[in-house]
Formats: structure tokens, C-alpha cells, sequence
């Protein structure tokens, strides 16, 4: 029976879910990328707390040293990841997240547009 | 023609559903996805017997948009990723340049010290060997006083017993004769044999030899 060829083993550094049922939290860490998700990490980088707070902000803590140091050595980084460190100013911003916030800015277009043709079309009536 | 399914395909198919071959007749199903879900045999469901997935819709003006953006970032955290190294490689250059530095000055610091200990170890040293030096030669001092006294003493002692032996033994020129006399009286022959019984068997001169002990001659009988 042929067998499934070994995928190439490296270090990531990537999300974690340690959260629980409609509870996400996640660890930024450092493993290799064939290892379980919640695998024992080679080292733990950060935190991310993807549910806003009171004040309405996602909490996201960041060894920044360690960090630099992977990425001297020539860690990869998850696509996750790669967004989290481009909003944080370490790597340039994502270009997912443009393209996100793109979208999200034509949806709130469309919406605006499509209210503002509502109201048009109530004013006329009445 | 249908392909062979290598393991390539197999595989690189595995997100694929299935591939189909317009054959003309009706499509027949080229290459299976690997459902590790499920067992191998298991037939495929019936309400996905003819399913092919779509292809997710692409926006050509996003897609130009990413290709760009995409390009940059990847040029860019790789630049910084360079920046990242070089900076590490320069900070563990700088790290090695202390450590050499201190290593030195630890080595001169011991240096010193050890020097200082030396010196103060060499003094007294000196100062004991000095001591040992004197307290040697007074014993050597002393043992040869005390030799030079007992062979004095062993001489005045060897001395007097010879002025006593001399005052018993000496024979003046008036006796001498007579002492000539009396030694030659006194002659004894000693070349005899003893049997087991005790007789004397003589040898050369038995006259001699019947003096079985010849008479000593006395220092008082000399004089």
C-alpha cells in the first residue's frame, strides 16, 4: 500500500487554542509544524485574546525579544500570526488585512448607500 | 484513456474532490480524495456522487491588488528578517569582544594576586630557612664539641690504663737476661694428639709436651 510521503518538519511560531466552548484564547507559540496544536511548546511567545474586552479591545501580549530572535534564526510564522505582528508594528501590515479592511470599508459603503436610498424613497412616498 | 494513479496524484489530490474525464458517454470518476475520515471501501454518497466543488471566486482587481501587496511584504520581512540576523550576529560579535576583554582583566587581577601571595609566601620562607640554617649549625656545632670530648676522654682513659699495663709489664735492661731466661725455660710443645681415654700421644719434643699446661708467666714473676 503506498504510503503518505513524511511532510518537511520545521519551527513555526503559531496560535495555540487553549480557550474553552465559545471561549477562544490563544498562545502564540513555538513548535514545530507537524506537532498537535496543543502540543507541550517549545517556547511561548504571547498571548491573544481574540474576544474585545469591556473597552472593546482584543488583548495581545508579545515577546518581542524572543520574537526577533526567532525570526533571526529563520523561524516561519503562521498567517495568524503574520497579521497579529503586522498590527503590532514589528512587520509590515498584512496584505489580508488590507484586503479585509477593504472590504469591510465597501460593506459599510453599501450599507450607508443603501440606507441613504431608503430614506430617499420614504421621503418621496411621504 | 484513463491515468494511472500514481501516488503523486493520490496525494496532491487530496484536496480535490474527485477529477472527471468527458469521456463522451458519461463521466467517470479519474482519481478519489483521500477521505481519512472514512474507511478506503466505503462508496462515495449518494447525494455527492456527481459533486464537484467550485472553485472559489477570484476578483481579478483583488487578486492584482494582493499580487502586488504580497510581493512587497514577502520583499520586505525578508529584508527585515536580514536586518533581524545581522543585528544578532553583531550584538554576539560584541558580546564575544567583553567577554575576551574581561577574561583578560580576570587573568591580570589573578595574576596580581598570585604574585603578592608568592611574595609574601618567598619572605616567609626566607626567614624559616635562615632559622633552620642557624638551629642546623649549632647542632652540628654541638655534636662535634661532644665527639671532641669523648675521644678525649677515650684517649686520657686509653692512657692510664696504659700506664698501668706499662708499670706491670715493662721490663727494665737489668732483667733482661733474666726474662730472656725465663721465656725460653718456659717453652712448651703443643703438637701432641688426645685419644679418647685422655692420654697424651706425643709429638716431636715429648719432654715438652708433658708440660700439658705450660705456667704462664706472671707480670709479678717478670718484675
Amino acid at each position: 500500500m503506498p504510503r503518505i510521503p513524511l511532510r518537511k518538519s520545521f519551527d513555526i511560531i503559531k496560535l495555540a487554542y487553549h480557550g474553552c466552548n465559545n471561549r477562544p484564547f490563544f498562545h502564540i507559540v513555538l513548535l514545530k509544524n507537524i506537532s498537535k496544536r496543543n502540543a507541550p511548546p517549545m517556547e511561548m511567545l504571547g498571548t491573544y485574546d481574540p474576544m474585545p474586552n469591556i473597552y472593546n479591545e482584543k488583548l495581545v501580549s508579545l515577546d518581542i525579544d524572543r520574537i526577533k530572535f526567532h525570526l533571526a534564526s529563520g523561524v516561519s510564522l503562521s498567517k495568524p500570526v503574520e497579521k497579529l505582528l503586522g498590527l503590532s508594528g514589528l512587520l509590515p501590515v498584512h496584505p489580508m488585512s488590507y484586503m479585509t479592511a477593504k472590504r469591510n470599508r465597501q460593506k459599510l459603503e453599501e450599507q450607508a448607500e443603501s440606507e441613504a436610498a431608503n430614506k430617499k424613497g420614504e421621503v418621496e412616498e411621504s | 484513456m484513463l491515468c494511472p494513479i500514481t501516488l503523486r496524484n493520490f496525494v496532491k489530490c487530496g484536496s480535490v474532490q474527485r477529477v472527471f474525464l468527458d469521456s463522451g458517454v458519461k463521466q467517470v470518476p479519474l482519481v478519489n480524495s483521500v477521505r481519512f475520515r472514512k474507511p478506503r471501501w466505503l462508496p462515495i454518497a449518494k447525494s455527492k456522487e456527481f459533486y464537484v466543488r467550485k472553485p472559489t471566486p477570484i476578483v481579478p482587481e483583488e487578486a492584482e491588488e494582493l499580487y502586488l501587496r504580497y510581493s512587497k511584504y514577502r520583499a520586505d520581512v525578508a529584508s527585515i528578517r536580514l536586518f533581524l540576523k545581522e543585528q544578532l550576529s553583531q550584538k554576539s560579535v560584541n558580546l564575544m569582544e567583553e567577554q575576551e576583554k574581561d577574561d583578560a582583566a580576570d587573568l591580570k587581577l589573578m595574576e596580581e594576586q598570585v604574585k603578592e601571595y608568592n611574595n609574601q609566601v618567598a619572605s616567609l620562607r626566607q626567614k624559616r630557612q635562615e632559622q633552620e640554617i642557624l638551629a642546623e649549625q649549632e647542632r652540628i656545632e654541638k655534636a662535634v664539641r661532644k665527639q671532641q670530648d669523648e675521644r678525649l676522654q677515650r684517649s686520657l682513659q686509653a692512657e692510664k690504663k696504659l700506664e698501668q699495663n706499662k708499670a706491670a709489664q715493662f721490663i727494665p735492661l737489668e732483667n733482661l737476661d733474666e726474662a730472656i731466661e725465663t721465656m725460653l725455660d718456659s717453652r712448651s710443645d703443643y703438637n701432641y694428639a688426645v685419644t679418647n681415654s685422655g692420654e697424651l700421644i706425643p709429638g716431636e719434643y715429648p719432654d715438652l709436651a708433658s708440660n700439658k699446661a705450660p705456667p704462664r708467666t706472671k707480670m709479678s714473676d717478670v718484675s
